[in-house]
This record gives C-alpha cells, sequence and structure tokens, in this order.
C-alpha cells in the first residue's frame, strides 16, 4: 500500500476484525485517506483507533462506528447504527443519513454530524464535543448530559435533557417535552453565530427557531434533609 | 438481545422464507440460543394446519398418540413427522378459541410431553436450538409459496434455553397469532392473572405468550390489528419492540423509550421489519436499492398481504 495514495478496502466477505486490520494498516503505513467500500452495516468499524486518519465508509455502517477513538475525521455516505461515535475523545464524524439511538453516547470531545434523523437518546450521558442532528431525535435526547452541546435542527422527543448536568442543548424544531429539572430559553446572539457555525456548512438549519435547554440545577446541591426541593424538581 | 424479523411478499415470485432466514442468521449475535420462525399462506389440505413438537415426548410412539387425540376431533387429512415436529393438516368443524383449545389439551393429555406449538389456517411453525440455515433446510422451509412470516434469534435471559421456551408464541387457542418479542415486559405477572382470571391459560412463563393472548384476546373482540398493537404502546410497560402476525399481515410495535431496535425496509417487491441494518445487508446486498426508516419510539405499524396481491399498510 503506497503512503501517497489513497487506501481503499473492500468490505465483501469480511469481518470486522480483519477490516479494522487492513484499516490500522493503512494509517501505519500513511495513507492521506482511506475508502472502505461495502460496509454492509458491520458493527464496530473504525473502533479504537488514536492516531489521526481520513476515513470514508461508503454505505451503511452498523453500531459504535467511531467509537472510542481520538482524532479520527470519518465519513458515512450512508445511514448509521446505533452509539455513533460512542465514547470518542476528538476528532469528527459526518454521517450523510440517519442514526440509530445513543448517538455520541458519552462522548468526551470532537464533533459527530448527522445529516437525516436520529434515534433516541442522542448525546446522553455526554462528557464533551458536540453532537448535531439535521432532522429530529427520539426520546431523552441529553438525558445526564454533562458537558456535551446537542444541536437538533428538527424536532425533540420526551425528557429531553432530562437531569442533565452542565451540557447545553438547542432545538431547531419541537420539543415534545422538556425533561425535570431544565430550563428552556431562547439562545443570545453568540450562541446564534455559533449554532450557524456548526450547522450551515452542513447544509443544515433550524426548522422554526432555535430553543436553548440547559439545567435549572436544582438537583446539584441540596441538602437530603430538604425534601421538597428534591420533590419539586422532579 | 435477540433478535426479530419479519418479511412479507407484495408479489407472488418473492421467497419469503429465504428472506427470513437470511435475516434471522444474520442476527444470530443477538440471538444464538435458539431460532424460530411462523410462516403462513402455503397450501395444505382441509382448514386447519398443526405444528406439534413431539422431541421431549415421554412415551415410544407419540404420533400415534397425536392422531388418535386429533381424531377425536376432527379428520386428519395428512401427517408429515419431521426432526421431532408433527405437521398435521385438519379438517375441524370450525376454528373458534374454544375448538382449538381442546384438540391442543387433547393432545398433550394423550400424549405426555408434547406439546402444540400452533393450529391456524395457514401457519406454520417451527422452532429449534438450532441456526437459522438449518432450521430452514430442516423443515424443508425454502422455496414454498408463504404470504409472510415472523421470525426471532433468541438469547436466554429469563428462562431455559430449550425449544419450549423459544419464539414465536402461539397465542394459544387462538388460530394463527403468534407473537416474535425483544424485551422484557415488566407488568405481565400482574396483566397474566388478570386474564387467567378470565379463563385464559398460558403455557409457559415467558412474557412474550402473554403479549401473544393479549393481543389475539383484542382481535377476537373485533379490535383490528392496527388498533391492537397502537393500544399495547400504553398498555404494556417495558422495553419491546415486538412482531405480531397474523393470516393477513403482521404488525410491529416499539415501547416509547425505543429500547429495543426496529428497522423497516421496502422495495416494491416485500416488506422487511428487523432488529438491525446488518441484517438487511447481508440478505438482500448493500447496493440493493430500499427504503429503510426507523420505527419510532411509540410507534406501530402494520401491513396486510392483500390477499396475495399488493400490501396494504394499516397504520403510519
Amino acid at each position: 500500500m503506497s503512503a501517497v495514495e489513497v487506501a481503499t478496502i473492500d468490505s465483501r466477505g469480511r469481518d470486522t476484525r480483519t477490516i479494522n486490520q487492513d484499516i490500522r494498516r493503512a494509517i501505519a503505513d500513511g495513507a492521506p485517506a482511506i475508502e472502505v467500500l461495502h460496509p454492509g452495516s458491520r458493527h464496530n468499524l473504525a473502533v479504537g483507533i488514536l492516531e489521526p486518519a481520513r476515513i470514508t465508509f461508503r454505505g451503511d455502517v452498523g453500531y459504535f462506528c467511531g467509537g472510542l477513538s481520538d482524532g479520527l475525521e470519518i465519513r458515512v455516505t450512508g445511514d448509521a447504527g446505533w452509539s455513533l461515535g460512542a465514547d470518542m475523545m476528538s476528532g469528527s464524524i459526518v454521517v450523510d443519513g440517519r442514526s440509530g439511538s445513543s448517538t455520541g453516547a458519552s462522548m468526551r470531545g470532537g464533533t459527530v454530524v448527522v445529516k437525516g434523523d436520529a434515534g433516541a437518546r442522542s448525546a446522553i450521558a455526554g462528557k464533551g464535543g458536540t453532537v448535531v442532528i439535521g432532522g429530529s431525535t427520539g426520546a431523552m435526547s441529553g438525558f445526564m448530559d454533562q458537558r456535551t452541546t446537542l444541536v437538533v435542527c428538527g424536532n425533540a422527543g420526551e425528557a429531553f435533557g432530562d437531569s442533565m448536568y452542565e451540557g447545553v442543548l438547542y432545538c431547531g424544531g419541537t420539543i415534545a417535552d422538556a425533561g425535570s429539572d431544565t430550563l428552556v430559553e431562547g439562545p443570545d446572539a453568540d450562541e446564534l453565530a455559533m449554532l450557524a457555525s456548526l450547522t450551515e456548512p452542513h447544509g443544515l438549519g433550524p426548522a422554526r427557531e432555535w430553543t436553548k435547554v440547559r439545567s435549572a440545577g436544582r438537583l446539584w446541591h441540596y441538602d437530603k434533609r430538604e425534601f421538597s426541593v428534591w420533590k419539586e424538581a422532579l | 438481545m435477540c433478535g426479530i424479523a419479519g418479511f412479507l411478499a407484495k408479489s407472488n415470485d418473492v421467497d419469503v422464507a429465504a428472506g427470513l432466514t437470511a435475516m434471522l442468521d444474520a442476527l444470530r449475535g443477538r440471538g444464538p440460543d435458539s431460532t424460530g420462525v411462523s410462516l403462513y399462506g402455503a397450501p395444505h389440505p382441509g382448514n386447519a394446519l398443526a405444528s406439534v413438537w413431539c422431541g421431549e415426548a415421554r412415551s415410544s410412539d407419540p404420533v400415534d398418540e397425536v392422531l388418535a387425540a386429533m381424531r377425536a376431533h376432527g379428520e386428519v387429512l395428512s401427517a408429515d413427522e419431521r426432526s421431532g415436529y408433527l405437521r398435521v393438516a385438519l379438517q375441524l368443524p370450525d376454528l373458534e378459541p374454544n375448538t382449538l383449545g381442546l384438540v391442543a389439551d387433547a393432545v398433550e393429555a394423550a400424549a405426555p410431553g408434547v406439546r402444540v406449538f400452533s393450529i391456524g389456517r395457514s401457519l406454520e411453525l417451527v422452532k429449534h436450538t438450532s441456526a437459522a440455515p438449518v432450521l430452514a433446510e430442516t423443515f424443508g422451509l425454502l422455496g414454498k409459496p408463504y404470504t409472510h412470516a415472523v421470525g426471532h434469534a433468541r438469547m436466554a435471559t429469563e428462562s431455559i434455553v430449550d425449544v419450549n421456551h423459544s419464539h414465536p408464541f402461539w397465542a394459544r387457542p387462538f388460530a394463527d397469532v403468534t407473537v416474535v418479542h425483544n424485551g422484557h415486559v415488566t407488568n405481565y405477572h400482574k396483566n397474566r392473572r388478570l386474564y387467567e382470571m378470565r379463563g385464559h391459560r398460558f403455557q409457559t412463563g415467558n412474557d412474550t405468550e402473554f403479549v401473544a393472548v393479549y393481543l389475539a384476546d383484542k382481535l377476537a373482540h373485533g379490535v383490528s390489528l392496527d388498533d391492537a398493537v397502537r393500544a399495547s404502546i400504553d398498555e404494556l410497560d417495558g422495553s419491546f419492540t415486538y412482531l405480531v402476525s397474523t393470516a393477513e399481515g403482521f404488525g410491529v410495535a416499539r415501547d416509547r423509550f425505543s429500547t429495543k431496535p426496529c428497522l423497516i425496509a421496502e422495495t416494491d417487491s416485500w416488506v422487511a421489519v428487523v432488529s438491525e441494518g446488518i441484517a438487511l445487508a447481508e440478505a438482500f446486498g448493500d447496493d440493493v436499492d430500499f427504503k429503510v426508516t426507523e420505527l419510532a419510539g411509540g410507534e406501530a405499524r402494520a401491513w396486510s398481504h392483500g390477499h396475495g396481491g399488493e400490501p396494504e399498510r394499516m397504520a403510519a
């Protein structure tokens, strides 16, 4: 494999382990870009890769694509399964289609962009980074979000941002139900500029008008003897 | 885990069993313990078809005992024994639940250890602790003119790994209704007691068996398949994506929190409902042009095979 050529890996008839081994080998050989053909919705592609590399999956990927990675630049031309980019530390993942549940779950850094809809629990328990959903997302997105920024251009399902910490959620459509202990407010000018910078390069934008959801913080600090505070927050 | 799949043909040239088998084989990682399928629509003599599991019979000649018990209630037109299963074509006075319940009870009383897995107009149910391709080959399922089918790849979590506890579950004694399920229904103990007070009897401790009876009971009371699967979203607690099938078609429902996956793929020739996209890619190729959507949390849909013509989508 030449260091100056795009490395092409055809997945047909192969298992995930050997495909990932080829991806790692191409990175070690210094390939500037890697094209994976016919990924066939296989799970766990490009997982745990800690070196920077540019990988394009031509088709659909399965669960956990790009999970636990650090510095990859991934593009998926089709759809993605559950837990896209879960636990990733830096880099970017752009999906032209849609993604399943738990997109960007527990991620620590980097950016995940899904141009279509995402399933439930997007950016759940996030610890950093940014998730951008071009369409709508399902129930409990942003649940217990600690520090991830979640941008949903379309609608958000029930319990949006429930029990979150210091993350910030934005929704460009309708929120079915903001979760417990949340504040719903309008973004300021700086935030609108930030939202434009995150969405417009991908041809995305709010379905209607941006709404910001953050934690009300009532669940953070309370004395266990103040049961009424806890009861009110929930 | 566990994986479920449903496949419905829009035209007569689609091999339903082949499509379902390929999807279930691709879901083996979600369910390596057993595989089961309910297939509908292949012609047979008489007005009923029974699938009887004799693999754990305690007598030396259960087939004679089973057939003698059946002859007390109707005419036995054909009987095919294969790998522990007895597939019996019957002419019964009717297919009312009371009649089917009597037949099933009589068979199991006459042949200890034998289990009647299904009776229906057009239902053929087989399940085993083997992989999907083995199941299809063992029972000669491929190439038959089925209209639709549902199947299950099981990872046992709450009951033992055996044939009896594998899916699909027949909604005994309701003709043709079967369910495959991924998840755990948490209010089934309470609901099951309510149904037992109304006279229903359950064969296993599996929550899916309750879901089957619950849905069949609604259908028997005139509720449409569409309305039945929609109502289940509110009336069942827990995590679930299930497929319920009748002689006319199948329906699917997913709990509000989307805890179990569900994709729907459609072409001009077929409709597939399945747990994971990898099953679509392995069964039909990743370059086949089909539209894939994810069933949303709290959504339920149903399709009818339309008597061999265009399937009718009964709910959106």
